[in-house]
Parts: C-alpha cells; sequence; structure tokens
C-alpha cells in the first residue's frame, strides 16, 4: 500500500506542476506530441499569419508606388492641357512669327520636363517601365524621336529600323507584373487572382500613327506641331490647316490619357479596401491562435486550484493512512 | 505407552517451533522495506508417534504424537502474477524505450520563442519558418520594396538549407545515441543479469543441497528476473532435479518467450533459445551492419560457464524473435522507417522509427530543391541553373544533410521571368518567375513518395509544399503521443499487477503483530507446560515409593 501511496501522491504533484505552468504561461500544449492537434492547427495558424503580413507588406509597397504614379500622372496632364491652350492660342488668335516661336519652345521645355517625368523612379524603380523597370523606360533618339523600351513610339521599329522580335508596342502597353496580395493566386496568374502592379507607360502616353499618319503619342505629337510653329514660311491659315488634324490627336490623346489614368485611382481604391479586409483576417487569425495555443485564463486558473485541492487531499489522507498499526497497540 | 521423558521432548519441540516462528516473523518485520523480498513462514507439522505401521508397535491406549516439527521455511509468492507481471514489464520497456527515444526528436522540429509583437510564448515549426521567410523575402521583390533585392533571398534560400542540414544531423546524433545506449548500456546490462541469474542459480542449487531452502537468494533471483523481463520476454521454468538419497532440488531454466510468454519453440517442440539453463547463461551481443544501410542485429550466444561453452551460437536468432521488451524498442527505432519499408515482401509500413523522419527530411529536400530547380531552369531538359545543389554544382543526390545552394548563385542568378517579352531576363522586373515560385510553394500540390520512380514507391503524401513542411512536426507529435499514451496505459497496468502481487508477498506489519502475539503466546505454553511435566517427573522420581519409609 506504501508504494502505491507514494505513486498516487507523485501522480498528483506532478498534476499540479503542470497545471501551476500553464496558469502563469497559459500555453495549451508544451510540445507538439501533448496535443497534437492544436499543434497542427498553431502551425497552420502561424503560417496563414506570416502570408496575410506578406500580402499587407506588398500592398503598403505597392501604394506607394501608386499614389506618386498618380501625381506624376497628374502632372502631366496638367502639362497637356496648358500645352492645348498654347496651340489654340496660336490657332485662334492672330499671332505673329514672334508669338509662334515662343510657344514653340515653351512647348519644348514642357516636352522635356514630361521625358523626365515619365522617367519618374519609386524606390529604384522606374515608375512607368512595366516589367522592366530597371532602367528609364522612354529614351530619345538621335533624332530626338521618343523611344519606348527601345522601340519608336510611332513606328513601333526597333533601333536598327527591324521589326521587334520580342515583344511589340502592343504586346508592351499590355506589360503585366502579377503580385500576390491574397487574391488566391496560382500557377499560370491572371488578374483574377493576383494584383497587376504594372504602368507601362505608353498606355497613357499613346502609341502608333492613326490612318493619316498623324502620332497618337502625345510626346510625339508636341514634337510635330512644334516643328510645325518653327516653320516662318507657312502662313497662318496653312498653319492652322496642318495643325487641325494634331489639334484633333493632341485631344484625343488627352482624352485617352486622362481616361487611362483614372484606373490608376482605381487600383488605390482596390489595394485600400482589400488591406481593410486583410486586416480582418488578420485579427481573426490571431483570434485563432489565442484559441489553439493558448488556454483561458480563468479555465488554467481553476484547474490549478483543483489540482493543488487534490494533491492537498491526498498528503492528509496519507498521514490519516500511513501512521497507525497494531505495533502502536501492543504493549 | 510412551517414556518417561516423552513430555519434556515434547514440550522442547514446542518451544523450537515457536522459536523458530518467532524468528521468521522478527525476518520478515526487520525485511518489511527490503525491496523485493517475500514475506516467509515456517512450515510446521505434528510430529506421529513411533513406529505406528509396524511389528513393534505399541498397542492399544492413548498414544500421542511427538511434538511439533518446524521441517521448512517457505515464501509466500504466487508464480502465475510473477508471469504476468514479467510479460506486462516487457511491454513497458518497450514503450517507455520508444517514448524516451522519441520525444527528444520534436526539439530538433520546434522550439518554443517569444514572438517579436508580444510577450506570449509560442511554438515555432523551424522549417516552416524558414520557409516563411523565403516566402517573405520574395514577395518584397516582387512588390516593389525599396531594400529587397536578390541577395536577400539568396540568404533566407541559405539559411533554409541550413536548417535542414541541423535537423539531418539531429537525427543522425539521435541515431548515435539510441546505439549508444542499446550496446553500452542496455546489453552489458542484460549481459550481467543473464550472469548473475547463473551464478544465484547455482548458489541456491547448493544451499538446497546442504538442506536450507535459500530463501533469500531466490527473492535476490527474482529480482534480477524482473529486472531482465524489462528487456526482453522470458519465460521462466523450474524444475525439480533428484540428487539422490530421496533429496530433490531445483533447477531454474530461462527461455526467451513471445508477447504471450509461451517459449519460443523450434521445429521440434523444444524452446530454441535458452537464455539461463541453471549455471549457465548465454550473453546478447550487438553490432552494426558496414554498409550503408547501417542495420542493427542482435545476436544470442551459446550457453557458457566459467568461460567454457556449451553450446553453439544461435545463427539463427534473428531481431524478429526479440518480440518486445526494451531491447526490441531499441532495435525498432534503429531498423525500421515505417512507409519507407514497403516493398514486394513488406505490403505494409513498419514502426516510424528514426530513419522515417530521416527518410522524410530527404523526401522533403528533393522535392523542395526539385520544384525549386525546375522553376529557375530556363531549358526544359535538364535543369541549367539549380539553385539547390547537393555539393554545391549538381543537383544529383540531394540529401536534407548536404542540401546547400549552389555555388554559382552570386547575384543575377534567379530566373525572373520566363514571359516571352522578358524570356530567360536576370534582370527583368516583371518578376513573374518569383510569383511562379511563391505559387508553387504555397497553393500547388505534389505527391511525395517513398521510392520516386521506382517499383514498389508509395506514395504517402499529397499537398502543398506548406503542407508537407509541417507534416514532419506533426506526425512525429502524432506519434510520440500513440506511444506516450500506451506508456501510460502499461505503466498503469503493472502497477496493477505489482499491487496484487505485493499483496500477497508484502510484508503487513499487522499481520506479523499478530503472529509475535500468537508465537509468543505458544512458547509462553510450551514452556509451562515442560514446567509442568518438570514437576511430575519431580514427582515420580522423588515422592514416588517412599510411602513407608522413614
Amino acid at each position: 500500500m506504501m508504494s502505491r501511496y507514494r505513486s498516487d501522491v507523485s501522480d498528483a504533484f506532478a498534476s499540479m506542476n503542470i497545471a501551476m505552468r500553464r496558469a502563469y504561461d497559459y500555453r495549451a500544449f508544451e510540445k507538439p506530441s501533448d496535443s497534437p492537434l492544436a499543434a497542427a492547427q498553431t502551425f497552420q495558424v502561424h503560417w496563414e499569419a506570416r502570408l496575410n503580413a506578406d500580402y499587407r507588406n506588398n500592398i503598403s509597397n505597392l501604394e506607394g508606388a501608386n499614389t506618386t504614379a498618380d501625381h506624376v500622372l497628374q502632372q502631366i496632364a496638367t502639362q497637356i492641357d496648358t500645352a492645348k491652350e498654347k496651340i489654340n492660342s496660336v490657332v485662334t488668335d492672330t499671332a505673329n512669327a514672334q508669338n509662334r516661336e515662343d510657344i514653340a519652345n515653351e512647348l519644348a521645355s514642357i516636352r522635356q520636363s514630361m521625358l523626365s517625368e515619365l522617367n519618374s523612379k519609386y524606390a529604384d524603380s522606374y515608375l512607368f517601365g512595366g516589367s522592366n523597370a530597371g532602367t528609364a523606360p522612354f529614351t530619345l533618339d538621335a533624332d530626338g524621336n521618343l523611344l519606348y523600351r527601345g522601340l519608336n513610339v510611332d513606328t513601333g521599329l526597333d533601333k536598327d529600323g527591324k521589326v521587334p522580335t520580342a515583344a511589340s508596342l502592343e504586346d508592351l502597353a499590355k506589360d503585366h507584373v502579377y503580385v500576390d496580395i491574397g487574391l488566391g493566386i496560382e500557377s499560370g496568374a491572371t488578374g483574377q487572382s493576383a494584383f497587376d502592379s504594372a504602368m507601362p507607360g505608353i498606355r497613357y502616353v499613346g502609341y502608333g500613327t492613326d490612318e493619316n499618319g498623324v502620332p497618337k503619342n502625345v510626346f510625339s505629337l508636341l514634337k510635330d506641331i512644334e516643328g510645325y510653329l518653327k516653320d516662318d514660311s507657312a502662313s497662318v491659315s496653312e498653319l492652322v490647316e496642318k495643325l487641325n488634324p494634331y489639334r484633333d490627336a493632341l485631344q484625343s490623346a488627352e482624352d485617352t490619357f486622362i481616361s487611362s489614368k483614372t484606373d490608376i485611382g482605381a487600383r488605390g481604391n482596390f489595394l485600400e479596401e482589400t488591406d481593410s479586409y486583410l486586416e480582418a483576417i488578420g485579427e481573426n487569425l490571431s483570434e485563432k491562435d489565442n484559441q489553439v495555443e493558448y488556454v483561458d485564463f480563468e479555465d488554467a486558473i481553476t484547474s490549478f486550484s483543483t489540482q493543488q485541492y487534490c494533491y492537498l487531499a491526498s498528503l492528509q489522507v496519507g498521514s490519516k493512512v500511513l501512521q497507525t498499526s497494531l505495533m502502536d497497540y501492543l504493549r | 505407552m510412551s517414556s518417561t521423558f516423552d513430555g519434556l521432548f515434547i514440550a522442547r519441540s514446542g518451544v523450537r517451533a515457536a522459536r523458530a516462528s518467532l524468528n521468521i516473523t522478527g525476518q520478515n518485520i526487520t525485511n518489511s522495506t527490503t525491496p523485493g523480498y517475500t514475506r516467509q513462514r515456517v512450515d510446521q507439522a505434528a510430529v506421529t508417534p513411533p513406529s505406528t505401521n509396524s511389528f513393534y508397535s505399541w498397542a492399544g491406549g492413548a498414544v500421542s504424537g511427538q511434538g511439533a516439527d518446524a521441517y521448512d521455511t517457505s515464501q509466500l509468492r504466487d508464480a502465475f502474477l510473477d508471469g504476468e507481471y514479467r510479460l506486462q514489464n516487457a511491454l513497458g520497456g518497450e514503450s517507455s524505450a520508444l517514448a524516451a527515444a522519441l520525444e527528444p526528436l520534436e526539439d530538433i522540429f520546434t522550439y518554443t520563442t517569444t514572438a517579436d509583437s508580444s510577450d506570449e510564448v509560442s511554438t515555432v515549426d523551424v522549417l516552416s519558418n524558414e520557409l516563411s521567410n523565403l516566402i517573405s523575402q520574395m514577395q518584397n521583390l516582387t512588390s516593389g520594396k525599396s531594400d529587397a533585392s536578390e541577395s536577400v533571398i539568396r540568404d533566407a534560400a541559405d539559411q533554409l538549407a541550413k536548417k535542414f542540414n541541423i535537423a539531418a544531423k539531429g537525427l543522425e546524433t539521435a541515431r548515435e545515441q539510441q546505439y549508444d545506449a542499446l550496446s553500452e548500456h542496455a546489453v552489458p546490462q542484460v549481459n550481467e543479469l543473464l550472469s548473475g541469474i547463473a551464478a544465484l542459480n547455482g548458489q541456491i542449487k547448493n544451499a538446497e543441497v546442504s538442506g536450507g531452502s535459500a530463501l533469500e537468494l531466490r527473492d535476490q533471483r527474482n529480482l534480477k528476473l524482473d529486472e531482465l523481463s524489462q528487456y526482453m520476454d522470458i519465460r521462466v521454468e523450474e524444475t525439480e532435479v533428484d540428487v539422490g538419497s530421496g533429496k530433490t532440488v531445483h533447477e531454474l531454466n530461462v527461455y526467451l518467450a513471445d508477447k504471450d510468454g509461451n517459449a519460443l519453440e523450434d521445429g521440434d517442440g523444444n524452446p530454441e533459445f535458452t537464455l539461463v539453463s541453471n549455471k549457465k547463461y548465454a550473453q546478447v551481443s550487438v553490432f552494426q551492419d558496414a554498409d550503408a544501410k547501417a542495420l542493427t542485429h542482435a545476436r544470442l550466444s551459446g550457453l557458457t560457464e566459467d568461460g567454457e561453452t556449451f553450446d553453439t551460437a544461435k545463427a539463427e536468432f534473428q531481431n524478429a524473435d526479440l518480440q518486445s521488451g526494451s531491447l526490441a524498442g531499441y532495435l525498432k527505432l534503429l531498423n525500421e522507417n515505417g512507409e519507407y519499408d514497403i516493398s514486394d515482401t513488406q505490403t505494409t509500413a513498419t514502426f516510424r522509427g528514426i530513419g522515417y523522419y530521416s527518410k522524410l527530411l530527404d523526401t522533403l529536400a528533393q522535392t523542395f530543391a526539385t520544384t525549386m530547380n525546375g522553376l529557375n531552369s530556363t531549358t526544359d531538359a535538364q535543369p541549367d541553373k539549380p539553385l539547390f545543389t547537393s555539393n554545391g554544382f549538381s543537383a544529383d543526390g540531394i540529401t536534407a544533410r548536404n542540401l546547400q545552394i549552389s555555388s554559382d548563385w552570386t547575384s543575377v542568378y534567379l530566373t525572373m521571368s520566363k514571359d516571352s517579352a522578358n524570356a530567360g531576363d536576370d534582370t527583368s522586373t516583371s518578376y513573374s518567375n518569383i510569383t511562379n515560385m511563391i505559387t508553387a510553394l504555397t497553393s500547388d500540390e505534389y505527391t511525395l513518395e517513398t521510392k520516386p520512380g521506382e517499383e514498389g514507391s508509395d506514395p504517402f503524401f499529397t499537398g502543398t509544399i506548406q503542407k508537407a513542411f509541417m507534416n514532419v512536426p506533426t506526425s512525429l507529435a502524432r506519434s510520440v503521443a500513440g506511444v506516450k499514451s500506451t506508456d501510460a496505459d502499461n505503466a498503469n497496468r503493472l502497477d496493477d499487477i505489482d499491487t496484487s502481487r505485493q499483496s500477497i508477498s508484502s510484508v503487513s506489519i499487522d499481520d506479523e503483530a499478530v503472529s509475535l502475539v500468537q508465537y509468543n503466546q505458544a512458547l509462553t505454553a510450551a514452556a509451562r507446560f515442560m514446567t509442568a511435566v518438570d514437576e511430575c517427573l519431580q514427582t515420580i522420581i522423588s515422592s514416588m515409593g517412599v510411602a513407608g519409609r522413614g
């Protein structure tokens, strides 16, 4: 009976120790083998919480770039508007050559600042480079023509005058950079399951020419208009006639620019909404972690009190059971 | 008609018997806390009247017996319960060896830590955590974080490979420790017990030949047999042997048994593996294969006595003959590999020993490396830019122990995109291939097999790479929980049997106190009887026949 009692008391003591430890660190298990199911759930929750943090981190990086791009494009829109007004003033007013020269110079400086804005950077990447943001997307060739990623924006040909073997301007305008923000990304990511963060510059400023050879690109349009303005030989009516298709093209390029830049604002909203959604998920995961990995404060204290009581009771019983025997009663 | 002084002899025998019983009671009381002590009692019988069955027997009259004879001492012990205890002890020995070995393995795969964001202590799965780090760095690169770069991803990949190495090394160390525990501690202990039991057998037999009953020696022997039963299943058989002049002594044989306690038999129905045969004993040895498999084998020698061999070594002895006990537990840990043992001859999974977890880590490392290398490759045939290798250059023969990043991975080595606009361009910022890698690690499903591409391969896991990583500590946790629960059950059952055993054979102070009183009174009564007889004799000798004299 002694050895049985001894092992029972040490069992009660061990249980009390476990309950005591639980009462101050609230952990449901010390080692995974104490509760394999809770451990598996804990690891899964930790993994999902990490991914959630990654998604929110991605969103915050993307939001920064998005906001900056929005500002830059807004500035460019203002500049296009200014350019449009100046060109209109040439056409509507009876301007003299001096005025034309001034306006041509102003258009040139607008073009220059537009070029540097289109090559803006955010966090070491070119904002409008699309899928190749390591080098400046917009460059000028020897003749001052605008090149987007090495391709002439009007003709679409590369620097050797050949049709590009890799991507054409049209492909580049539809460039994608898919980022995982928790929309359920799968192999062969599409815009459904990932966020497209690409903002290829020529999507906004236009490319190619129309059926009359008038460029669709804002920069090229301004350059051509500038060329006409600097031509002293043309009379006002000849100038107006030449400029009309370009003014129309400039208007439609401005419309294209404004409508395509609204998608940046829409993206910003989408990122913000997704972030709020992910924040709620993050809180749920944290709650779930509390449930599987930790025990309730009240349960832990109650359980410890119970175990302590059992242990003390077994000690008391022992003192009654172990002491007396017949020997105590014999003379 | 009895002799004149018969009464004295009767009284003397009574005193002697009472004295012997008192001594045995005293022996019981003083040994009440001695481990393994079995309470003893005196075997007492009444002596019959002399020659009741012969020609010269007394005729008629009131004939009395010749007193009490304390002819022997015996133990109160139940051999059946002893057998039950030893069987259960073997089961308990096996489960406690398994639990003690598997539980520390959990520390290889998980650890508890305080999170950066809170004071709460949390359990972390080591490999999954490193994988999460790698994925986080890849995510940073795709979303354009300012300090994200390929070298940060490379460092994270390096860390992951190192964690694989550390885990694999931990398992190797655990295996060495278990082999040492088996060969340096368990087996020498078993051998010492076997030789000790044989020595005690000799002493007991000698004591019995001289007329004693060697009860204390038997207690020591029972202790040793109990301890031996923890290591292997044994069957104990005691036989009586005639040593002439009507005397019999006992000899003890110990055989290797199966889980039900029946001795393992050879083709003729005789016990096949004798561990102890009275003074002769066998010895156990273990050794490891020299080849790459490093299986551990146990061997049983033939019977020896004082260095002299009587029986040849048991060449037909196999590991499987040890059906339970801690030796069997160690062999399972070292030799059995769970699902990896499935083949044409073995259709079910064996026990998931240490080898299972080593091979599981290897399979995981290979699957992970193959996936990442395939994604980074710019050719469809042989992957040309492996990220993970076995030796810094080649991806052949990757194991968890040798996994390392390629030494060619400096900077500009990760294939950033494979889409047509940027195919193979390591500087492209479309990062479509990085996104592919992230997808492969988080959402694509893979099947892990024991022997990919070979016959008899068992596909034991299908799921994402992340789930495969998580599978390692959770399957270990389930195994350990199962073994610990079995061990607790075994310990309880053993306790119950031992309690029953103790209730018969351990000393109860109350019982002995009653015996003290009883034998004390018997002695007092016998002494009083002697006094009475003495007075009678005094009367007869001194006072009879003096009538009429002076």
